[in-house]
Formats: C-alpha cells, structure tokens, sequence
C-alpha cells in the first residue's frame, strides 16, 4: 500500500519517544520540507549528492559478472569524484555515471520503496534508472545509475532534486529487521556484483553431465 | 648614451620570464578542484602578488635612474624584487596533494568550521603530505612579514589574518578518527594568540632547570675527557655550559609550547584528540624519545590525563575510565633508565606543579561554552552512539530526549523536548562526532559490527572501514544543512531588506 503524503510526513517529522531508530522511517536531511513533500503529492523528492562514480577507458578488456575477480575490477573500472554542493559535474551525451542521493534513507522492517527519476530531468534526455525497488530494512543512500541519452551536455548540481521516493507498506511479516542484500550501509555510489550466488551452479552445467 | 648591465638586464629578463611562467602556472591550477576554499585565496594571492612584482620589474627595467647606482647598489636592488619570485613559485607547492579527491572533502568545511570557531577569520587548506605526520602551518604572517614595505605589499591584503596549511598522511586516510589530532595544531594558534605558553615558562623551577643544565654539562665534560684525546673538542667549560643552558631553556620552551596545545585541544575538542594522540604517537614513537622541539609522548600524556581529570572532571564511571586507565598508568610510570638522559631530566622539571599552571593557563584560555567537558561528553555520546550503532550516520534525526542546557553545565532537564540529533549548537560538529566515533570504536564495536551485513562485520578491517565511512558521511550531511540553513536565512535577509 502506497503511503499518502500525509502518513509520510507523520513518520518522518513526528518523533515518537520510546521508538527505536531501527524501528523508524528515517530520510534526513530534508533541507526544503514544504518543497520536497509537497502537499498533496505522495512522494518525497531527493537530492543528488556530492559522490560520483565515473567509468574510465582502462586496459580491462570486459566485465564479467561471474568471474571470481569481478570486484577488483570494477574498482580498477572506476574514478571516484567529489562535487561539492555549488559546483556542478558535466554528464555529456552518451555518458554514464554512478550518483547518490544526498539523503539518508532507513527503512523499518514494514515499509519498503520505490526510487524513479523525475520527470522534468528525463524530458532533457536525462536517464535516472535506479536498481528501483529498495528493501525494508535498508539504510543507506541510494545508488543512482544516471546517464545523458540527450544530444547535449547536461550539468548535473549536487543538491538539486534529482528523484523521488514513493514508500509502501509490507503486508506480512518479513523474517529478520534488516535488508538481506550486501548494499545496507552504502554511503557513497556503489557498484555490486549482481550474481555471486549463482556463479558456481552456472559455470558448472557446461562440465557436469 | 646609458652604460649596458648585464647583469642588470639578465637579472630582469630571468625575473620576467619567471613570472610569465608562473602565470601560466596558476592558471593551471584553475582548473582544477580542490577540497579547501583556502585554495582559491593562496591561488589569488599568487597569482595577484605575481602580476604586481612582473609590472614592477617592467617599470623598473626601463628606470634611467638605475644606471646612476654603483654596481652593487645595483645588483641589490634588482635582487630585492627579484627574490619574490622563487618564493611565489615555492607556494605553488602547497596545492600538491590539494586536489579534492586527495583529502577526505567531507572532513574539511567542518574542520574549518571548528578553527574559524577558535580563531575568527582564519582560513584553510587541507593536503595529504607523503609522511606520516600530522602538521599545521600558518604561513600568513610569514608573507605579510616578507612583503611588508615592499611595493608587492598592497596583495597581502587578500590573505586571511591566518592561513593553516594542514598537512595529513595519505596512509592514515582511511582513518578518520585519528584526524583529531589536528585539534592539537589549533591549539598552536590558540597559544599563539592568547600567548599562553608565555605564561608558563616562568613557571618552571629554575633550579631544576639549572640542575638539568648542569648534569647536561657534566655529561658532557666527561665524554670530553673520554674522546678528547682523540677528537678534541674546541669548547671551555663555562662557555660550554652557556650553550647548554641556552639550549636546555630552547626545549623548555618548545616543549611548553607543544604541551600547551595538547591542553589546549583537549579542552576544546574532548578524549577524541586523547585517543586520537595515543593511537597515533605510540605507534610511530617511542614513549620516552624526544626532540629539541617535542616533549616525549610519556609526558604529554600524563599532562593530559591529569588536564582530563582536574580541568575537564572526567570521572572514575563508564567506558572512557576503562580505556585511560592503562595510558594513566603508563604516563605516571618511572622513565627507564635505559632512556636518554635528556627524557629523564624532562620529567623532573615537568613537576605536576608546571603541568597544572599548563592545564590551568590552557582553560582560562578557552571561554567556558567551549570547554568540551566530561558532561558534553556523555550528552553527546548517549545521542550520537545509538544512532552509528544502528548503521545510521548522525544526522538531522528527531528524537524526543531529555531537555537539555548547550551550556557549561549541560544537566538535563526534567521535561522533555522534541529536538535533532546532533544538538550542541555551542560544539563543533567534527567534535561531536569524532568523539562519539572513538567512544563506538572502544567501547561498541562488537555492537556495531553485529549490525552490519554479515561480510562487512565479519572483517575487523571491514568494520572499521565502515566506521570511517558513517563518520565522513555524518560530517559531510551535517554540514551540508548547517550551511543549506545559514544560506536560507541570509537569502531571507536580503530579501526582507529595505
């Protein structure tokens, strides 16, 4: 169930005594409350933070998801770079990077969320895809994937409101209080490896009969 | 027809090459991204100072007037404007190890903030130096020195009243609770403009000084007397001794000095630069080693356990007693013998007399809202722990807690009040969060480490590197509202103004 406007600003600006922290929604710094939780809207609008992520031209020849030293070489595949708020990054045609969102977000046991871009971006060829669902129990900030799809560069402001957040409750009851991917805890744009788990069942059905 | 000079036109000629150099440097340096704002002033400064002495040295080439000096005269004053160019070029050195992505930007605007607290008006540039030592120079009063009745003088004026330029070690960047040692380099600038270390000098038993002096002499003499036959040294005794005593009031002196900014930055930044000073200095020193400039480690700790107890009233309760206990003991431990005989003298003059009056000068040195005080502490730590605990960086968190008193005394209230975490408006953040931080790392990380994913907490390292991470993100949030807020008031100023 999508929370309203309303039941969100409940969560996040009335404090409870005797709530713990993990037991709570939190999403913080809200910098412009009237601006990002606008009445009537059922989201929260976030920013764009000051840590990116920038592929690089490099001697690694490819990547590979199921190779064993796929984190290694993603590290070697990457610049990191700071941008601090007033300055601006340049994302140029065909370009990709990895951002963040400048808030924390905690999510109790019983919400989860959904990440989309926001529209007024993605009409100037602005792609804001993030891996979109977060889990109940994450905390961190989100990764987001963003790239220039557009025929002219386009500066990116950290700060400025880049996404927005749309919370939903959990039906049921979710075994443990904590998000199960390895991603609880990002504080920067992080890349994963998206199939660790499955890498020796796939790389064995070639050999055993 | 005027005489040519060589030396005169060469001399020019290389200056103004020079300087067209150095203009091409500084514009490089203008793209490029630095953490510090303090960047853009030095880069202004070089660049406005460059522009004055090349029109200068063009006026000056052309002067008739010079050709009426006698060839010394001449020669000198040429080299006086000359000089400022190699020393121009030497502060282009500064920005290595500037660029942003060479320090921990989200540390430096809250660090700054602390010493703009402290000393008003100063300005920062933070770089990662290739040695593993911490450093702060003020490098202002220095050029306004030099440029001072100059013709190149009116560009000083773009300098703040004082510049530190902050050097840290790359190997240590990836931890940023050590980064609390920097407290101690403000506590140079304190000491500098409160003059506190004037104050105790005359403080320190002559006598003991002289004793010092005079078993320095005797040891002396008595290797004089073992190599004299072989090397001959050229010194009398009471010259000898004079030397010594000059020599010994030299250390004392610094020594003073590097102890009153421990004092200092313990009293203005809490146990974090405590920890931060034991797990720094005890790893890349020996206890008892000692320079002409720094006092050893031993002494300076037993200063500071003595300054948290009596000036700051941490107590014999909670977690903190547990972890200065052992450094506590080891400060008031006898020195061996086997040390340097120099070690030995040091801890004799230092009674626990001088290293109160060090302690005492230190405190009326810092107005009372910024003593960080064993209060400050526990307040802090009981509303930043849990929230680092949980994996969660301390930022703009409501929570509803015990009234609170951002004073001296800080006793909580009876009611209760709705406010954010972090709340100290009167302590600087990097304080607040360094020590909370140390007080996670020591006391629970078992804790904190059960509460990251599975991989991460497993690996000591990776923890740790976890802690690192929450602190930089805690300071980076922090500010970035703290300065979203100043902004927003001041737009709204503008705006309401007639």
């Amino acid at each position: 169930m999508l929370l309203s406007g309303r039941a969100l600003r409940n969560l996040l600006l009335e404090a409870k005594p005797g709530i713990e922290f993990r037991e709570r929604l939190i999403i913080s710094p809200i910098l412009d409350q009237e601006n990002q939780m606008a009445e009537g809207s059922s989201s929260i609008d976030v920013r764009l933070g000051q840590k990116f992520q920038i592929p690089k031209r490099t001697k690694i020849s490819y990547l590979d998801h199921l190779e064993e030293k796929h984190s290694e070489k993603i590290e070697q595949y990457k610049d990191e770079d700071f941008v601090p708020i007033g300055d601006h990054f340049v994302l140029h045609p065909r370009q990709f990077v990895l951002g963040e969102t400048l808030e924390w977000i905690h999510l109790p046991h019983n919400l989860s969320a959904y990440v989309i871009g926001r529209s007024s971006w993605g009409r100037d060829g602005l792609v804001i895809a993030t891996a979109t669902g977060v889990h109940p129990g994450y905390s961190g900030i989100l990764t987001l994937e963003i790239s220039n799809i557009g025929e002219i560069p386009v500066y990116l402001w950290p700060g400025v409101t880049i996404a927005q957040l749309f919370i939903h409750r959990v039906e049921g009851t979710m075994e443990g209080d904590k998000d199960p991917s390895g991603h609880r805890g990002s504080t920067g744009p992080r890349s994963a490896n998206a199939a660790s788990k499955d890498r020796d069942i796939i790389m064995a059905f070639k050999n055993i009969d | 027809m005027e005489n040519p000079n060589p030396l005169k036109d060469l001399k020019f000629e290389a200056a103004r090459k020079r300087c067209r150099a150095l203009k091409a440097e500084v514009k490089k340096l203008e793209t490029k991204q630095f953490a510090s704002p303090g960047a853009v002033v030095l880069q202004k400064f070089v660049s406005q100072a460059n522009e004055a002495i090349l029109g200068y040295l063009e006026a000056e080439s052309g002067n008739p007037d010079l050709s009426l000096l006698a060839p010394r005269e001449l020669e000198l004053r040429v080299h006086r404007a000359c000089r400022f160019v190699p020393f121009l070029y030497a502060q282009l050195g500064i920005f290595i190890g500037a660029e942003i992505n060479n320090v921990p930007a989200e540390a430096v605007m809250p660090l700054r903030r602390f010493l703009r607290d402290i000393l008003p008006g100063s300005e920062i540039l933070l770089r990662s130096s290739a040695e593993l030592n911490y450093s702060i120079v003020e490098i202002a009063d220095d050029i306004r020195r030099l440029f001072g009745e100059t013709p190149f003088a009116d560009s000083t004026k773009l300098l703040p009243k004082a510049f530190f330029v902050i050097s840290v070690p790359p190997l240590e960047a990836n931890d940023i609770l050590l980064h609390a040692i920097l407290a101690h380099e403000a506590g140079h600038g304190i000491d500098k403009q409160k003059m506190v270390s004037d104050k105790i000098v005359p403080k320190v038993p002559e006598k003991l000084v002289n004793a010092w002096a005079s078993r320095l002499a005797a040891e002396t003499e008595k290797e004089k007397g073992e190599k004299g036959k072989t090397i001959g040294l050229p010194l009398q005794e009471p010259t000898l001794r004079s030397l010594i005593t000059e020599s010994v009031n030299k250390t004392i002196r610094g020594w003073i000095s590097e102890l009153c900014s421990d004092a200092l930055a313990l009293i203005t930044f809490g146990p974090a630069y405590f920890f931060g000073f034991v797990n720094f200095f005890s790893t890349i020193s020996t206890l008892d080693g000692s320079s002409g400039s720094h006092p050893p480690p031993r002494l300076r700790i037993r200063l500071m356990c003595q300054c948290m107890r009596e000036k700051l009233g941490y107590q014999d309760d909670g977690v903190v007693e547990g972890f200065l206990k052992p450094w506590e003991d080891i400060g008031k431990e006898a020195v061996s013998p086997a040390t340097t005989l120099e070690a030995r003298l040091a801890l004799e003059v230092f009674t626990p007399g001088v290293l109160s009056a060090i302690s005492d000068s230190s405190a009326s040195a810092v107005p009372e809202t910024m003593r960080y005080t064993y209060m400050r502490f526990v307040q802090q730590v009981n509303d930043i722990v849990p929230l680092l605990v949980e994996n969660i960086p301390a930022i703009d968190v409501l929570t509803t807690m015990p009234a609170r008193v951002d004073g001296p005394e800080e006793k909580p209230k009876e009611s209760s009040e709705v406010r954010s975490i972090p709340y100290s408006p009167n302590c600087p953040a990097i304080a607040q969060i360094l020590n909370a931080g140390w007080f996670l790392r020591l006391a629970r990380f078992d804790k904190f480490r059960a509460n990251l994913p599975k991989s991460v907490g497993e690996d000591v390292r990776a923890s740790e590197r976890q802690l690192h991470n929450l602190i930089l993100k805690s300071l980076e949030l922090i500010e970035v509202k703290r300065r979203w807020d100043e902004i927003k008031e001041k737009l709204q100023e503008r705006k309401n103004a007639p």
